[in-house]
C-alpha cells in the first residue's frame, strides 16, 4: 500500500519508495539517508499537529507535514 | 628552529550533534581562539596542543551532514578543506548513528585527504551490547580508526597518537573508492578522461575522480570553477541527463544511493549487533513526556520560566557585586585624581558608561548557561519542534522562538543565540525583530511612567507594552518576509538528537566563550559610545547660566540657619544647576534641536534628551529624568520625589506614547554593537536602527491620537 509519509499515524512504519517535489528538499533528505528501501517510522506529533518526528536509520528527524507529504512510503512490507 | 618544522594542521569535521566540539575542547583545553570565518557568521574555533614533540593546530569546522555546499556551514567547511588544505582531517563520527554520519565520510574519502576516523560516543554503543570491528573498519575506509568517549575524554591520547603517527609517516593516504552503479562508474570514467585532456598531468587521479563526481552531480561551485571548459561542462551535462533518464532518478540521488550502499555494506561487515536499528529507547521514553501533545508545551513554557526566574534572581547577586565594584572604582579614581576633565572622563564617561552595560553580564552569562545546557542535552531541537507551527505562521523557523524569548531578558545574548538558526535569511530576520522584544532594561521606564500617569492600572499598561512589542515583532517579520526576504524557505529537516547528559566542562566552556566574546568584541563600541555620550553631556564646559549659582549658594549658607532646611535648599539649588547645565550642553542642545521631530508626539525637550541618553542603555532614561526634573541623578523608578516632580508634566496619552517609543526605538548601544557583529554588515545595522526609529515614531503618533480621544 503506497501512502505519503504525512498520512501515516504515529507508531506506524513503512519502506521509503521515493521523494517527489522540489530539488532542494530531495537533496537534503537524500544526504540524510532518505534512500529508497530505508525503513521509516512515525514518532511524535507537535502540539499543533505539525511538524512531526520520524525515525530513520536509527536517528530521529522532524519534518513539516508539507514536506512529509512529498515522501512516498510503502506500508505493505511490514 | 627545528621544532617549528614539526607542525600539523588538523581540521575536525563531522555531523551536527556528533560531539565534535567536545572532542575539540578535550584536545585543545582552554587554549582556544574563537573568531569567525571570513565574511560569514560561522564560528571559527582554533586551538593548539603539543604532543610528542609535535605542535598540532586544530580547527573545528562547522558541523555538516554533507559537503555539497548547500548551506553556509557546508560551504565554509568545504572551502576550508579544499583551499586551506589541512594536513589531515579527523572525521568525527557518532558511533551510535553510523550510517548517516558515514555519508560525510564518503565525501571526505573522495576529497582524498589524510584522515582519521574517530568513532565518538563509543560508550553508548557498547552499552547497547554492540561491538565495532575497528580493524576491518580502518581497512575498508583506508584510515586509522580511534574510539573516543567525548563525555569523559577517554581515547583522547590515542587520537593524538594517531595524528602524530600519520605525520611521522609523511601524510600518506590509502586511496579508497566508494563504488557506484556501473553506469555511473562509466560516466565518471569518461568525465575523468575529459578532465585529464584539459589539465594534462596536473590533476591527480583521486582529485579528478572527485571533480568528475561533482560535475555529474551538477555541483554549482565546480561547474563555475570549470566554466572556461565549455565542452567539459556540456559533456558532463549530457552524461548527467543520460544517467537521469536511464535510471529515472536525479544524479545526486543516484550518487547518494551509491554512497549509502557502500556504507550499508561497511556497517554490515563491521558491526556486531542483534537488535534492529531504532532510535534510543531512553530518548523515546523522555520524548513521550517532553514531546507529549498535551504536556509538551506547558513543560517547555515552565523551563523558559525557570530560565528567566533563575537568571534574574541568581543574577542579582553578581550584579550587586559589579555595581559595588564599579562604585568602588569610581570612588577610588575620584579620590586619586585631581578634579578636572580627565577625572570626569574616567569616572562619568568610561567607568560609568561601560559599568552601566557590564552590569548585564551576569544575566548574559546565565542565559547562556541555560541555552548551552538546552543545546547540549538535545532539548533545543525539541523546543524548535514544539514551536515551529506557531513560528512558521509568521514566516520563521521554530528555532527562532528561543532567541526571541531571550530578548525579554536582554537582546544581546538573544541576538547571539540566533546563531543556532542555520538559514542566513531566517537568522537575519530573527536578529532584526529581536530589539522589539522588550528587554529588562526598559521595564524601569514603564514602571516610572505607568506609576505616575496610570497609577490604578499600571500593571495592565506594562503588560500591554510587552504585548505591543510582540505584535510589532510579528508584524515586522511578516512584512519583511513578504518584501525583502522573499523566496523559498529552507526545508525544515531537523535532527532530534538523542538526549544526553552534557559534560559540565562543555557547558562551562561554551558559557565562558560567550561572555568573553561579548566583552571582547562589543566593549570597543561601548567604550567609544560611552565616551561620545559623556562628551556631549560634559561640553561645552562653561555654559552661561541664568543665575549665579555660587552666589546663590553663599546667600543660602548665610541667610538660612544650618540644619535640615539649609541642606534641603542647597540640594535643590544644586539640582537646579545640574538641570540647567544639562539643558545647555551639547546633548541638551541636540535634544532641543530635534525636539520638533517629537512635537507631533507631544514630547518636550526633557523627553527628547532622556531618549537620547537612553541610547547608551535604556534604563538611563530614568536617571536622566532625575537630573532634568531637579531631583538629582540618584533616583530609580520607585523614587517618590521624581514621581511627584514629573506628575502633571505630560498628558497621560503622551506618557503612553513615550513608553511605546521607548519600547520600539533604536536598540541600545550594546545591542547595536552585537547586531553589527552578528550580521557583519553596517548596512543591516543602520537598517535596524532606522526601522526601530520609524516604527517607534509611527506607533507613538498613533497612540497619542487614539489614546487622546479616550483619556
Amino acid at each position: 500500500m503506497e501512502v505519503t509519509l504525512a498520512s501515516m499515524n504515529p507508531g506506524e512504519q513503512g519502506t521509503l519508495i521515493g521523494i517527489t517535489g522540489e530539488n532542494r528538499l530531495r537533496r537534503r533528505l537524500t544526504e540524510m539517508g532518505f534512500i529508497k528501501g530505508s525503513v521509516i517510522g512515525v514518532d511524535s506529533t507537535a502540539p499543533f499537529g505539525d511538524p512531526r518526528s520520524y525515525s530513520i536509520r536509527g536517528y530521529q528527524v522532524s519534518l513539516r507535514n508539507a514536506e512529509a507529504d512529498q515522501i512516498l512510503v510503502d506500508m505493505s512490507v511490514d | 628552529m627545528g621544532h617549528t618544522d614539526k607542525v600539523i594542521n588538523v581540521a575536525l569535521a563531522g555531523n551536527p550533534n556528533c560531539g565534535k566540539t567536545t572532542i575539540f575542547n578535550h584536545l585543545t583545553g582552554a587554549r582556544q581562539r574563537v573568531g569567525n570565518f571570513t565574511g560569514v557568521t560561522v564560528t571559527r574555533k582554533e586551538g593548539t596542543v603539543v604532543h610528542n614533540g609535535w605542535t598540532i593546530n586544530v580547527i573545528d569546522l562547522p558541523g555538516t551532514y554533507s559537503l555539497s555546499s548547500k548551506t553556509v556551514e557546508e560551504k565554509v567547511a568545504r572551502e576550508y578543506i579544499l583551499n586551506e588544505a589541512p594536513d589531515l582531517v579527523v572525521d568525527i563520527v557518532d558511533a551510535g548513528n553510523l550510517e548517516r554520519n558515514l555519508f560525510l565520510t564518503t565525501q571526505l574519502i573522495e576529497m582524498d585527504l589524510p584522515r582519521i576516523i574517530n568513532l565518538n560516543m563509543i560508550d553508548e554503543v557498547r552499552a547497547k551490547g554492540v561491538e565495532i570491528d575497528t580493524d576491518t573498519f580502518s581497512q575498508l575506509l583506508g584510515a586509522p580508526t580511534v574510539e573516543t568517549v567525548g563525555r569523559t575524554g577517554e581515547g583522547k591520547e590515542k587520537l593524538l597518537d594517531a595524528i602524530v603517527e600519520i605525520a611521522e609517516q609523511g601524510f600518506q593516504t590509502r586511496q579508497i573508492r566508494v563504488p557506484y552503479d556501473s553506469h555511473v562508474e562509466e560516466a565518471i570514467e569518461r568525465t575523468q578522461e575529459h578532465i585529464a585532456r584539459l589539465h594534462p598531468g596536473q590533476v591527480e587521479e583521486q582529485r579528478s575522480r572527485w571533480m568528475a563526481i561533482k560535475l555529474l552531480e551538477g555541483d554549482s561551485d565546480v561547474l563555475a570553477q570549470e566554466h572556461d571548459h565549455a565542452d567539459l561542462i556540456t559533456a558532463a551535462k549530457s552524461e548527467q541527463t543520460e544517467l537521469e533518464e536511464s535510471h529515472g532518478e536525479d544524479s545526486p540521488t543516484l550518487l547518494a544511493d551509491g554512497r549509502y550502499g557502500f556504507i550499508h555494506g561497511l556497517v554490515q561487515e563491521t558491526l556486531q549487533q542483534s537488535k534492529p536499528v531504532r532510535a534510543q529507547n531512553m530518548t523515546r521514553r523522555i520524548d513521550q513526556i517532553l514531546l507529549n501533545r498535551a504536556l509538551g508545551l506547558p513543560l517547555f513554557l515552565f523551563f523558559m520560566w525557570l530560565m528567566f526566574q533563575t537568571t534574574f534572581t541568581v543574577g542579582q547577586y553578581p550584579m550587586d557585586w559589579i555595581d559595588a565594584g564599579v562604585g568602588w572604582l569610581s570612588g577610588a579614581v575620584t579620590s586619586i585624581l585631581p578634579e578636572g576633565l580627565i577625572r570626569d572622563l574616567l569616572v562619568d564617561g568610561i567607568i560609568g558608561g561601560v559599568g552601566g552595560i557590564i552590569i548585564f553580564l551576569p544575566n548574559i552569562v546565565l542565559l547562556f548557561l541555560f541555552i548551552s545546557f538546552f543545546e547540549n542535552t538535545g532539548y533545543m531541537a525539541r523546543a524548535a519542534f514544539l514551536m515551529d507551527r506557531f513560528m512558521h505562521g509568521i514566516g520563521l523557523h521554530g528555532k527562532a522562538f528561543i532567541p526571541l524569548l531571550m530578548g525579554f531578558g536582554c537582546n544581546v545574548p538573544a541576538i547571539m543565540a540566533a546563531r543556532t538558526i542555520e538559514n542566513p535569511k531566517d537568522r537575519l530576520l530573527t536578529i532584526l525583530i529581536n530589539p522589539f522584544m522588550s528587554c529588562s532594561a526598559r521595564l524601569p521606564v514603564y514602571v516610572l511612567l505607568a506609576g505616575i500617569f496610570f497609577t490604578d492600572y499600571a500593571g495592565t499598561v506594562v503588560f500591554a507594552l510587552y504585548l505591543t512589542g510582540i505584535l510589532v515583532a510579528m508584524g515586522a517579520a511578516w512584512m519583511m518576509k513578504k518584501t525583502m526576504f522573499q523566496g523559498l524557505s529552507d526545508p525544515f529537516v531537523m535532527e532530534l538528537p538523542p538526549y544526553r547528559l552534557p559534560a559540565a566542562r562543555s557547558v562551562v566552556i561554551h558559557m565562558w566563550e560567550k561572555a568573553v566574546e561579548f566583552l571582547k568584541k562589543v566593549s570597543g563600541i561601548i567604550l567609544v559610545g560611552s565616551i561620545i555620550i559623556w562628551f556631549l553631556q560634559a561640553f561645552p564646559q562653561n555654559v552661561e547660566l541664568s543665575i549665579d549659582y555660587s552666589a546663590e549658594q553663599s546667600r543660602i549658607e548665610q541667610q538660612v540657619s544650618a540644619g535640615k532646611a539649609q541642606e534641603q535648599a542647597l540640594a535643590e539649588l544644586a539640582n537646579a544647576q545640574a538641570a540647567e547645565e544639562q539643558e545647555k550642553r551639547y546633548l541638551g542642545q541636540i535634544g532641543r534641536t530635534i525636539q520638533p521631530i517629537f512635537e507631533p508626539l507631544g514630547f518636550d525637550w526633557k523627553g527628547s534628551i532622556a531618549l537620547l541618553t537612553g541610547f547608551v542603555a535604556k534604563e538611563i532614561v530614568v536617571s536622566t529624568f532625575g537630573v532634568l526634573y531637579n531631583t538629582g541623578d540618584d533616583v530609580d523608578e520607585e523614587s517618590m520625589s521624581l514621581r511627584e516632580a514629573m506628575a502633571g508634566s505630560m498628558a497621560p496619552e503622551v506618557a503612553l506614547a513615550f513608553m511605546v517609543f521607548t519600547l520600539l526605538y533604536m536598540p541600545c548601544l550594546a545591542t547595536i554593537a552585537v547586531i553589527r557583529r552578528e550580521t557583519q554588515s553596517a548596512g543591516w545595522t543602520l537598517f535596524s536602527i532606522a526601522m526601530g526609529l520609524g516604527i517607534a515614531w509611527i506607533m507613538a503618533w498613533v497612540v497619542v491620537r487614539v489614546a487622546g480621544l479616550f483619556l
